[in-house]
């Protein structure tokens, strides 16, 4: 059997002593801070013995304390925009693996290596995961026009539909390979859009299946119907068009 | 340097706890009202009472384990929210003791059809009845998303209000056969939901044809099938709740809160159509939780009340889920036919 009960009191839940951070502070400010769980069972709070509270804990505590508000460290070329909890990123066009699993591929599952358009990515932690097609091999701008992402399992929104796949933890800048990995690592199973997924004749079947048998040397951009909106617009940096 | 640094004590001022005093307040007077209402037992320790939201939610757990023991593969969550968080739920005022009592199911997929029509073979009637019983009792518990959702969706959704895709087609591309035969490649036809339910599935369910509860009884009595007996057993029992609807979710937005998804064949289309859904519901405000009571503990009765109308609801639940389980589970083609 499977019951959970929760009462759910907010902000006026109790607040547990839990830990204390201690600061050495030297001639020049603070030169040493160590972390100390606390021991509340008997009469009086007591710090129990600590360790060296390192700049990755800090840093740590502090997303914590501002909700994931603020973040820091190298900024990689493909990263184009990061706020609070939500992360864009570029990736330039190049020949990846896709696999499929779909009858109307001509096979219960499908696999090749082929051409695929550039690509920006949206997620937000917790919550959805996005993903748009653009054309060309330059770093997308704020102006850049998006375009329907051609992939089976993406709304027309550009949502994703993630199935089974495990979304991969956190959305900072190191994490951009493991959501790239759950992306092209995952099978593609049908389309997810009633209307143009691909501008491509004989439909989005035709098209994949040219694709998986190697009919196109570089990505038909032509194919890309447009999602009428930029880059700007789809983060919210702009009024929607 | 190490050696230099000794550990302070904490001084006696600082608390091991923040309890706002308005929190600490509300939450007594839940415990006061669960002790009223038996509960909390009457002979249960003070010293272990000492924190009354850890004490109701203790006892609350246990009262609702007992209501629902016997559930088998729905997964129930139940929550009490209380005061601010109230407020902050709900959008509207709350008072010290305003409390809203939420439940909500994991959204699980389960195959069913192989079941359905097989009660359908043993008596026609009988796989639409027990359809039926879920699509109709199922809103008032845990509500299930089955094939004449799935329709629903499909119309709704995807052509646009019509019955088929033709409109839908008529509006992207026109005459241009070659292209509205590759449009109707990607997308969920007709054709496709015809194929993967039967008819009278994706029927209103006040239309489709039912036997009596008579014809149940008999089912239930002297059926050769052990299954076929306790599916009928536990639609009959549906049947005798004489639930109300007042507790719906009183939530603005798309409703999402449907427990189990109920396939007719294995990774058949209702979990895509499902998907498709729930995606596009989740651009605005949706309700995910499948049943709501509001109350105020100022009023001596509320719990009671609560009390009282959960307690057939957690017994529909448990009835909902155990018939969930019987059609799902096991081989159904191999099960006897006729009557004893």
């Amino acid at each position: 059997m499977k019951v959970s009960f929760d009462i759910i009191a907010g902000k006026e839940a109790p607040l547990k002593l839990s830990q204390a951070i201690l600061l050495y502070e030297g001639d020049r400010g603070v030169c040493f801070a160590s972390a100390h769980g606390i021991d509340a069972s008997g009469k009086q709070p007591l710090i129990l013995e600590g360790r060296a509270f390192t700049s990755e804990a800090a840093v740590r505590l502090a997303l914590e304390l501002s909700n994931n508000a603020m973040r820091g460290g190298f900024v990689p070329p493909e990263l184009l925009y990061l706020d609070g909890n939500a992360m864009a990123w570029w990736v330039p066009p190049a020949r990846r693996h896709i696999a499929f699993r779909s009858e109307k591929l001509g096979a219960p599952e499908r696999g090749e290596v082929v051409p695929h358009p550039g690509l920006v990515f949206r997620a937000e932690h917790g919550r959805r995961w996005s993903v748009w097609a653009v054309k060309g091999s330059e770093r997308p701008h704020e102006g850049t026009p998006l375009y329907q992402a051609p992939y089976f399992n993406v709304y027309a929104d550009g949502g994703i539909c993630t199935g089974n796949v495990h979304l991969p933890d956190g959305t900072t800048a190191e994490r951009i390979k493991a959501w790239n990995d759950a992306f092209f690592g995952s099978f593609f199973t049908h389309p997810n859009v009633q209307g143009k997924l691909v501008a491509y004749k004989g439909g989005t079947f035709k098209f994949w299946t040219d694709m998986l048998d190697g009919r196109h040397r570089e990505f038909p951009e032509h194919v890309l119907v447009p999602s009428q909106r930029t880059l700007g617009q789809m983060l919210g940096l702009r009024d929607q068009a | 340097m190490m050696q230099a640094l000794q550990l302070p004590a904490l001084a006696g001022a600082i608390p091991c706890q923040l309890q706002p005093s308005s929190a600490n307040a509300s939450t007594a007077l839940l415990a006061r009202r669960l002790y009223e209402a038996r509960i909390i037992p009457h002979d249960a320790p003070a010293r272990a009472a000492h924190e009354p939201l850890q004490t109701a939610k203790k006892h609350l757990m246990r009262w609702i384990e007992q209501q629902v023991a016997g559930m088998q593969c729905l997964t129930l969550h139940v929550r009490l929210v209380m005061g601010k968080a109230d407020e902050e739920f709900t959008g509207r005022p709350a008072g010290q003791g305003m409390v809203t009592a939420l439940w909500s199911s994991a959204c699980e997929p389960f195959t069913v059809g192989p079941a359905l029509d097989s009660l359908e073979a043993l008596l026609p009637g009988l796989g639409q009845t027990v359809l039926t019983a879920i699509d109709l009792t199922g809103p008032m518990l845990v509500p299930a998303f089955t094939a004449w959702d799935a329709m629903g969706v499909a119309q709704e959704y995807f052509w646009q209000g019509e019955p088929n895709e033709e409109v839908a087609l008529d509006e992207m591309c026109g005459d241009d056969e070659a292209e509205r035969e590759a449009m109707r490649d990607g997308m969920v036809t007709r054709k496709m939901v015809d194929e993967a339910f039967p008819s009278w599935s994706t029927t209103w369910p006040k239309r489709r044809k039912k036997v009596s509860l008579r014809a149940l009884a008999t089912v239930a009595g002297s059926a050769r099938s052990t299954k076929a007996r306790r599916v009928a057993d536990l639609v009959l029992a549906l049947r005798r709740l004489r639930l109300k609807d007042e507790c719906r979710p009183q939530g603005d937005g798309w409703f999402i809160g449907f427990g189990p998804v109920l396939m007719w064949r294995d990774n058949d289309l209702t979990t895509r159509i499902f998907d498709d859904f729930c995606n596009d519901a989740c651009q605005s405000e949706t309700v995910d939780w499948c049943g709501e009571h509001r109350f105020d503990l100022l009023d001596e009765s509320s719990v009671k009340t609560w009390m009282a109308l959960m307690k057939p609801r957690f017994k529909g639940i448990r009835l909902l889920d155990n018939l969930i389980f019987e059609l799902s589970a096991g081989d159904w083609r191999r099960i006897p036919k006729g009557f004893r």
